[in-house]
């Protein structure tokens, strides 16, 4: 009985000659690419400023300015992009007109740092910030907070969020295929 | 496009440092209110005019001072102390107010007597010409009070004996001086 | 002479993604806080309420209350960051220093009436009814709520300034005062 075992197999065959003949010589070429790509490793992060109002009912600069995080990314093209977007912190709790001598918003600058290159936004500014190119990069993305204000009023009483957002950009180095 | 984000809670439990000051009620200390009510006195206003009229003094058969001097009693209505008090009274002999000389041998030119104000102390204050002194003549109350305070005269006497006759003049005097004082 | 034919799968060797355009990647840092509820009274503009002398000293008026002006007190700057906020005024009667009986026809009690207004649309307002003796010297009234988070300069007036049964005052120092409270409105 004959059994047949059959091999699938996917893997190219490299090199390989013709058997049982006079000597030839075949060249297989291997082509492949790598994607111009970014990524980020670690997970979200939380910066839990606390009371943000002072004895005074006013914003404290101090709770949120200075305030940072690290985040770890890489990007493996020459033309990668970093852009960041601060979004201010809004009351979730107060619905109704705000009255005069009040504000139910914090604003403030956020500064994305990865190789050494600054992108920064301003939670005033609806959207990103001006991209900066990184390029081939692995490591730390250290967000930082500065510039908080209120407008100098005091602060409607509630729980407050908003967030920063990260954006690696890999774009195209090479041109397409 | 991978997008990570993570919804949060509003507000973290035990997270937040609140300052010891802040609180969602706060209260003034106290404010104080005050003033100030003077001790004082007002002596009233005297009913039946101001002057106790004895008529004629003597007995004309006779000469002497009458027995049967009185007069009907002045009320000082409307006083009062705001505080703890004192009444005293003053009174001075009635004297012949023309015939100021020394009065001859048998004559007198003055009359003594009691004055007394009461309604004001449990004891009347009493002044009496004639003592040499008077520690009645000042009576104290103990606290604030308004009342009517009566002054009366009585208990006449010819100053150096009633064996002496009153020389004549027209008009003989004396003066009878109430005082409330707020007491120390 | 045979031939083999080898179909390579050129790209079998380089796993997974077929070559894309881009490949971006977001993260972001989320940004909590909260502001707790907060009222704070403005430092009142004057440390006590001073009157003088309450009697009249002369005319048929002599031992009685004096005619006493209206008295304000601004509380600057007093706010509240949330919903829902009322006023209390407390306040005493001023009684004389002296606490033994008074006579017939005195008084050591001075009655006035307290308000606070620039709050809610209704203010808080009592008047005290103490009695000659002294019995019963603190009334006590809240206003109306403050729908909404506020900042206002708070004025607190001292009018009415009446003893009980137009008596006599007993001499001496008179003091009462005023305690104003703001905070949440109390639902019955």
């Amino acid at each position: 009985m004959k059994k047949t075992l059959l091999l699938a197999s996917a893997v190219a065959l490299a090199g390989f000659a013709a058997p049982a003949m006079a000597q030839s010589t075949g060249t297989v070429s291997i082509d492949g690419s790598v994607a111009d790509r970014c990524l980020f490793t670690t997970d979200s992060q939380t910066i839990s400023a606390g009371e943000l109002a002072g004895t005074d009912g006013k914003l404290d600069t101090s709770k949120l300015d200075g305030q940072n995080r690290t985040l770890v990314g890489w990007c493996n093209g020459t033309a990668a992009t970093m852009s960041v977007e601060a979004q201010p912190l809004l009351n979730v709790d107060f619905t109704g007109t705000l009255p005069s001598g009040f504000n139910d918003r914090v604003d403030y600058t956020a500064t994305a740092t990865a190789n050494s290159l600054d992108a920064t936004d301003d939670s005033t500014v609806a959207g990103a910030g001006t991209a900066v190119n990184v390029g081939v990069f692995s490591g730390d993305v250290k967000v930082a907070l500065s510039g908080s204000t209120a407008g100098g009023n005091l602060l409607v009483a509630g729980g407050y969020q908003g967030q920063v957002l990260v954006t690696l950009t890999p774009n195209v180095s090479f041109g397409a295929p | 496009m991978k997008t990570f984000t993570v919804a949060a809670a509003a507000l973290l439990a035990g997270t937040a440092s609140v300052a010891s000051a802040q609180s969602d009620t706060d209260a003034t200390t106290p404010l104080p209110v005050i003033g100030t009510v003077p001790a004082l006195c007002t002596g009233g206003t005297l009913a039946g005019g101001d002057a106790f009229d004895l008529g004629v003094l003597i007995d004309v058969n006779t000469g002497y001072l009458r027995t049967d001097l009185s007069t009907e009693p002045k009320v000082l209505t409307g006083s009062f102390c705001s505080a703890r008090s004192t009444i005293s009274v003053v009174a001075t002999p009635i004297s012949a107010q023309n015939f100021t000389a020394t009065p001859p041998n048998g004559f007198s030119r003055q009359v003594d007597y009691t004055a007394t104000a009461s309604g004001w102390t449990p004891t009347a204050a009493v002044y009496n010409t004639a003592d040499a002194t008077h520690p009645a003549a000042t009576q104290q109350r103990d606290a604030a009070f308004t009342g009517d305070i009566t002054v009366s005269i009585g208990d006449f006497s010819t100053v150096g004996g009633n064996a002496l006759r009153m020389v004549a003049d027209p008009s003989y005097r004396g003066m009878v001086t109430v005082t409330l004082a707020v007491a120390d | 002479m045979k031939r083999c034919f080898i179909s390579l799968a050129a790209l079998a060797m380089v796993p997974g993604v077929a070559y894309a355009q881009s490949d971006t990647d977001q993260q972001s840092v989320t940004l909590q806080g909260n502001v707790a509820s907060l009222c704070v009274l403005g430092a009142p503009s004057q440390s006590s309420i001073d009157l003088g002398q309450l009697v009249a000293t002369s005319g048929t008026r002599v031992g009685r209350i004096a005619a006493i002006g209206d008295q304000h007190v601004t509380l600057p700057g007093s706010f509240c960051n949330f919903a829902g906020t009322a006023l209390t005024v407390s306040s005493d009667a001023m009684l004389a220093a002296d606490s033994s009986a008074v006579q017939p026809g005195f008084a050591r009690a001075v009655n006035y009436t307290s308000s606070v207004d620039n709050w809610a649309s209704t203010p808080p307002t009592v008047t005290t009814a103490a009695t000659a003796g002294g019995g019963t010297p603190n009334a006590t009234g809240t206003g109306g709520v403050e729908p909404l988070p506020k900042v206002a300069d708070l004025d607190l007036s001292l009018s009415s300034f009446t003893v009980p049964s137009d008596a006599l005052l007993v001499a001496g120092d008179y003091a009462g005062s005023v305690t104003i409270t703001l905070g949440p409105a109390v639902s019955d």
